[in-house]
Formats: C-alpha cells, sequence, structure tokens
C-alpha cells in the first residue's frame, strides 16, 4: 500500500456500542484512502473481538495494535503517532461520530493553508459565538483551543514538535501545552469548516480529587513554562487606517499566545475591521461594536459584565474620558505589546 | 388486569432479594435482613411418568446428598453461577419465596435477583423467566460484583475507581467499578466447588483415598490456604482406601492443601492481576489508594489477602460479611428504588 493520506488514530478501550458506531462512521473516510490505525488499550475480549473483525476485512488500511495493559489515554495516542507515517494523522476519541464528510478534500483544503499544523474541525456546538459568521465549506480561522475529540495534526508539525506530554493530566493543559509548541516551531492551529461529527459526552473516571491535584499541578507547569493566558479588553477610540491594523496584527499575535482579546471599537473602526478580515482571524479575538451614542457608557457596561466573569481582566488603551476607577488593572496601550513580549519570553525560556 | 391483580397482591407481599449462588441460596427480605441461608441443592424423585417431584430443598436437601436411594437424586441446579437446570431452579426459587412469606397463596413480591456479570441475555432472561413462574411480580436483575459492592458499603457512585474481587462457589468475578457501573470485569470459572474438588482429587492421587465433598469442603475451611502462614496446620482425614476399600484415617497438614489449591488460587490471582493491568490508570490509581475488597465465600480462605498483596502490591481487604455481601448489597438497592434502577441490568 502506498503511503495514505491521512492516518486515523483511535485508541479504544472496552465500550463495544459506542466503539461500533464509531468504526462505522469511519468507513467513508478508509474508503477514500485513509489508514486506520486502532489501538487496543487493554479491551475486554468482546471489544477486542469488534476491533479484530473490524480491521480483519480492511487488509493494510487498518492496523490493529494491541497493548498488553492500559497504557492511558495520552500514551496510547503517543503510541498511534509513533507509528503514524501518514502526512497527516487524525486522533479520535471513540465517543465520535463522523458525518459523512469528505475527509480527503477537507485535509487538502487544511493543507493548503500556508504553515497550517493542526486542524480543528469547526462544530456549531462547541463554538456557539462564531454561529453568526456563517462559516462557509473549509473556511478556516485560527484557534488556540483543541479538544482530544477530534484533532488532525500535520507530520511536518510532529517532526518539530514532538509529542503529546505525558507527565500534564491528559486534558486541557495537555492540549494547550501541544498547542504553544506547535506554535512557537511555527505552525498555526486553523478551525475550519466542512466537516461534521458528532460526540458523546465522554466520561471521566477517576476520583475528583486526584484529578484536582493533577489539573493543578499541570496548569503550574504550564504557566511557568507559557506564561499567564490573559483576557484582555482593548479600546482605543483615536485609532484608525494603518494604525488599527497595527492593533489588530498585535490582537492576532497575543491570541496565536492564548489570551483572548475584546475589541471595543466605534462604528466606524468596527466598519474598517470587519473590511481588514479581523473578525475571521482567530477564535480568540472578539469584536464588539460600540453605538453612536455613548459609546462610553455602553463600553463601562460591557466591561462590568465582562469583568465578572474574568475578575483579572486586563483593560488596555486610551481610557481618557470616562470612569474606570473599577478597574485597578487598566493599562497604557503599549501594554499588549509589553505582554507579548513577556508570553514570548516565557516560552522561549522554557 | 393482570397487572391491577399483582399490584394488590403486592401489596400483601414483602420485597425479596436473592443471591442464587452456586453453592448457597440467601435471601434477603425488606426490612427484616437475612432471613433464608440454604445449600442450593434440591432432592428431587424420580417418577414412574418420567417427572421429577421435587423432595426437599436447601439444607435438608443438601443432608440427602451421597445418601439417596436410586430414585431420588440430590441436584444442584445452578453450575458455575449460571441456570444449569430451569425447572428445579424455578421450583427451588417458588420454595424460597414462600417460605419467607409463611403461605403459598397471594404471593407477588417484587424480587431483586444477583447473577454473574459475564452471562449471556440468554441466561439473563431465564433467571428472570424462572423468577416470575415462582411467582415474582417484577424481576431486578443485579451483577454479583455490584450488588458485592454495595454490600461491602464501598462508594461506588463516585467517579473514582473501587475492585471487588467476588470468590463465589462457582465463579471469581472480578470489577472495577465507577459511577454507579462495572467499568471492567472479569470472571472466571473457579470457586469454592472447584477448591473443593481440587482438595478431592489430590488426596485421591497422593494417598489413594477417597473422600466425600463435606470432607474436602470441611478439609479447606480448617486448613486450606493460600500463602504460608507462621504455622502448619494438621488435620485427620477420613475416607475409603481406594486399594484396600475399607474406610481410612490419614493425617494431612496445609502445606499439602496449599499445594493442591494452587492451580486455582493461581487462575484468582491471574485474573485480579489481568484486570488491574486492563484498567484506566486513572482508575487504578484509586485502588491502590482505597485497595482491592474480597468477597464472597473464598475470601475466607488463609492467607488470599496476603497473596494477593505480595503479587499485586495494592492493598487488599476482606469485606466486613464477605458470605452475606452480595445479599446484603441487593437488599440495600431494595430500599433504594432509584439506585436499583441505575444498577439494574437489562435483559
Amino acid at each position: 500500500m502506498t503511503t495514505p493520506f491521512l492516518d486515523i488514530i483511535l485508541p479504544v478501550w472496552s465500550n463495544p456500542v459506542e466503539i461500533r458506531s464509531c468504526l462505522v462512521s469511519l468507513l467513508p473516510a478508509i474508503k477514500s484512502g485513509a489508514r486506520l490505525l486502532l489501538i487496543n488499550n487493554g479491551c475486554n475480549r468482546e471489544t477486542e473481538l469488534l476491533l479484530e473483525e473490524f480491521s480483519d476485512p480492511l487488509g493494510e488500511q487498518a492496523i490493529y495494535m494491541t497493548m498488553p495493559r492500559n497504557i492511558g489515554f495520552v500514551p496510547a495516542i503517543n503510541h498511534g503517532l509513533r507509528r503514524s507515517d501518514a502526512d497527516w494523522a487524525m486522533i479520535l476519541r471513540p465517543c465520535v461520530t463522523i458525518a459523512d464528510n469528505d475527509c480527503r478534500q477537507w485535509v487538502e483544503a487544511g493543507a493548503a493553508s500556508e504553515k497550517a499544523g493542526i486542524l480543528v474541525p469547526f462544530t456549531a456546538s462547541k463554538y456557539p459565538e462564531l454561529q453568526k459568521l456563517k462559516l462557509t465549506d473549509f473556511h478556516c480561522l485560527e484557534t488556540a483551543t483543541i479538544n482530544f475529540d477530534l484533532l488532525v495534526l500535520s507530520r511536518r508539525m510532529r517532526q518539530q514538535t514532538g509529542e503529546f506530554s505525558e507527565e500534564l493530566d491528559g486534558g486541557k493543559w495537555c492540549l494547550k501545552d501541544y498547542y504553544q509548541r506547535a506554535h512557537t516551531a511555527g505552525f498555526k492551529t486553523c478551525l475550519m469548516a466542512g466537516f461534521s461529527f458528532t460526540t458523546e459526552e465522554t466520561t471521566i473516571f477517576g476520583s475528583e480529587e486526584r484529578r484536582r491535584i493533577a489539573e493543578e499541578n499541570s496548569r503550574i507547569q504550564c504557566q511557568q513554562k507559557w506564561g499567564v493566558e490573559r483576557v484582555v479588553a482593548v479600546y482605543q477610540p483615536e485609532v484608525k487606517g494603518e494604525t488599527l491594523c497595527a492593533v489588530i496584527d498585535d490582537a492576532l499575535t497575543a491570541a496565536r499566545l492564548g489570551h483572548r482579546l475584546h475589541l471595543f471599537l466605534l462604528r466606524k473602526q468596527y466598519r474598517e475591521a470587519i473590511q481588514a478580515g479581523a473578525h475571521l482571524l482567530h477564535t480568540n479575538i472578539r469584536l464588539h461594536k460600540l453605538p453612536l451614542l455613548s459609546p462610553l457608557r455602553t463600553l463601562v457596561k460591557r466591561l462590568l459584565l465582562l469583568s465578572q466573569t474574568n475578575p483579572d481582566l486586563l483593560l488596555v488603551g486610551d481610557v481618557t474620558g470616562f470612569g474606570v476607577s473599577d478597574y485597578p488593572q487598566l493599562k497604557p496601550c503599549s501594554s499588549l505589546k509589553e505582554l507579548i513580549a513577556q508570553t514570548k519570553v516565557s516560552g522561549v525560556i522554557n | 388486569m393482570f397487572k391491577a391483580v399483582d399490584s394488590f397482591l403486592g401489596v400483601f407481599s414483602n420485597d425479596l432479594a436473592v443471591d442464587l449462588g452456586t453453592a448457597n441460596t440467601l435471601v434477603y427480605l425488606k426490612g427484616k435482613g437475612i432471613v433464608v441461608r440454604e445449600p442450593s441443592v434440591v432432592a428431587v424423585q424420580k417418577m414412574p411418568t418420567g417427572k421429577q417431584k421435587v423432595l426437599k430443598v436447601g439444607m435438608e436437601a443438601k443432608q440427602m446428598l451421597g445418601r439417596t436411594p436410586g430414585s431420588i437424586t440430590a441436584i444442584r441446579p445452578m453450575k458455575d453461577g449460571v441456570i444449569a437446570d430451569f425447572d428445579i431452579t424455578e421450583e427451588m426459587l417458588r420454595y424460597f419465596i414462600h417460605k419467607v412469606h409463611n403461605r403459598k397463596t397471594m404471593v407477588r413480591p417484587r424480587v431483586v435477583i444477583c447473577v454473574p456479570s459475564g452471562i449471556t441475555q440468554v441466561e439473563k432472561r431465564a433467571v428472570k423467566e424462572s423468577a416470575e413462574s415462582a411467582g415474582a411480580r417484577e424481576v431486578y436483575l443485579i451483577e454479583e460484583p455490584m450488588a458485592s459492592a454495595i454490600g461491602a458499603g464501598l462508594p461506588i457512585t463516585e467517579a473514582s475507581g473501587n475492585m471487588i474481587v467476588d470468590i463465589g462457589g462457582g465463579t471469581t468475578e472480578v470489577a472495577v467499578i465507577s459511577l454507579a457501573g462495572i467499568v471492567y470485569s472479569q470472571s472466571t470459572r473457579m470457586g469454592g466447588d472447584k477448591m473443593d474438588d481440587a482438595i478431592l482429587q489430590y488426596i485421591k492421587r497422593k494417598y489413594n483415598l477417597q473422600i466425600g465433598e463435606r470432607m474436602a469442603e470441611a478439609i479447606k475451611i480448617e486448613i486450606g490456604e493460600a500463602y504460608p502462614g507462621p504455622e502448619v496446620l494438621t488435620m485427620e482425614v477420613k475416607g475409603r482406601d481406594l486399594v484396600s476399600g475399607i474406610p481410612k484415617t490419614i493425617e494431612i497438614n496445609s502445606d499439602e492443601i496449599r499445594e493442591a489449591l494452587k492451580e486455582g488460587v493461581n487462575a484468582i490471582v491471574d485474573t485480579v492481576r489481568q484486570c488491574l493491568e486492563r484498567t484506566p490508570p486513572e482508575l487504578a490509581a484509586d485502588i491502590v489508594d482505597k485497595g482491592i475488597f474480597l468477597a464472597g465465600g473464598g475470601a475466607y480462605l488463609r492467607n488470599l489477602d496476603v497473596l494477593l498483596r505480595e503479587v499485586t502490591k495494592v492493598p487488599v481487604l476482606i469485606a466486613e460479611d464477605p458470605l452475606d455481601c452480595v445479599v446484603l448489597g441487593s437488599g440495600k438497592v431494595l430500599d433504594e428504588l432509584h439506585l436499583l434502577k441505575r444498577v439494574s441490568v437489562s435483559y
């Protein structure tokens, strides 16, 4: 068999009903030339039989790997990644069912984006705030949020970033760490429309206390390594034209580092930003249009709301003229650049 | 119409939980506790017409084992944890249901029955139909390890992992339980009965002495062990010399019985080890903290906990009432209907 365009890595542990529907949904992708890497991660006999029955008729299009014991989810993924030699590798949880997509076309569209390292399918349920953007087929915007439910990784990127860290929590922080490594190596994470899937709720096992400790340790490790991700509100009413583009560029750089940016824009600025495509740059950038009448009052209201959900909200910009005594985190315009430099330094040091 | 009658009669019946074991059957009566604890043996007489007539059930039937005339046979209707003789099991269940109600009519209780975790849909249906034919109004099946874990007081509804090893008469069930579900289980057809048989065969082979099942069981209880203890125990064993054909008494010690039980004990240890290996690390870590719980009659086998601790390096604890864990657990869910619905299995 020639090297497939995609390796689908599926670590499995004893849930035959769920796994059956996942495997069946993968058939169109396999038919289009993808290869299945099935990892039996210590399954019971019933599931083992199912995996064997499914993989046998697929011949070279399925590689069935049996682990002598359950090695855990992330090590199983790493095992699959080590075996994968296709240009792209899809990581899938068994609780996911893929709709009848044109997998090859989707991956090829992703590969066409410059420096795309990680592809994440866009689903309206997971990104409700992006629903109004009405993303069309294969439309792509950058993101900093990835999920083990479904991820597609390029081989070029994997060769530089290595494997997922097995030291971390096997969830949120492990993924953040991987994203940051990919970003540091110069690869983009693209959220792409045109690939639909459904996912059942994943059962998370293990005592809550142990999970909490693992998550806390991972958070500390990650933040030491990559810096703390901040929520930043930017309000610069005077900027326009090229200066506004420069602000958007800074926002994009910050968003790529994992910070979440809220750009508060006056009507004219908003129109300019939309024309520049700022709304389709990164999922971590949100544009807020301020009304023509009393924009400051609206700004204060929205900032209040935002600071309620994000107590450490950082407000950056020119805030002369409105009461901001409630915002101790108020910083001058240059702070965004400082934040970027600070985060980059911590990434480089580590 | 029948449903309405059933519901009406149900008012006058007490809900039951039944541990239908290979060796013993235990019945738990809601509000009263364990009311029946009898061997799963039925004495039947073959009639000239070919039909079988049930003569005795339980203890009285067990006492007839090996002492019956040709036309009467003492049957164990359960084999390896599942129903081997459908009709006899039904009769046995009917006998126990009537016994706890002290009457034979107007009895339509709700019954919870424990079944081994690995049984097939057909076997589950057989248990359910047996119970319904025996007079049950509603039948709920619970997997034995789950009932055992509830009986042992483990926090089964939490996300943390709990491991229970239930060594019964016919099977040993090893299960990891989390979020009120069995996330991984393994069963081996090794239990107290097979151990008795191993002792019987060992003595026959080594001393040419034929002993009975009851004697083999007595030896296992008296001097049987899984791991060498501080002292060697001895016991006098009476049987029939296979060479001379006359009764003979010999003395055997615990080292010999350990040797006889080695294969069976190893099968249990291997099952536990395999189950631990195949459990995800997150749950295995909880088990390392909390330990493995032993339940069932086999938990009484001397030093089995020590051996398991030695092999797995995980703390091993014996449940408070290992023999009653299963029936106590299923009795507990009778009081908590929402839990019963969560843990009962479909058929």
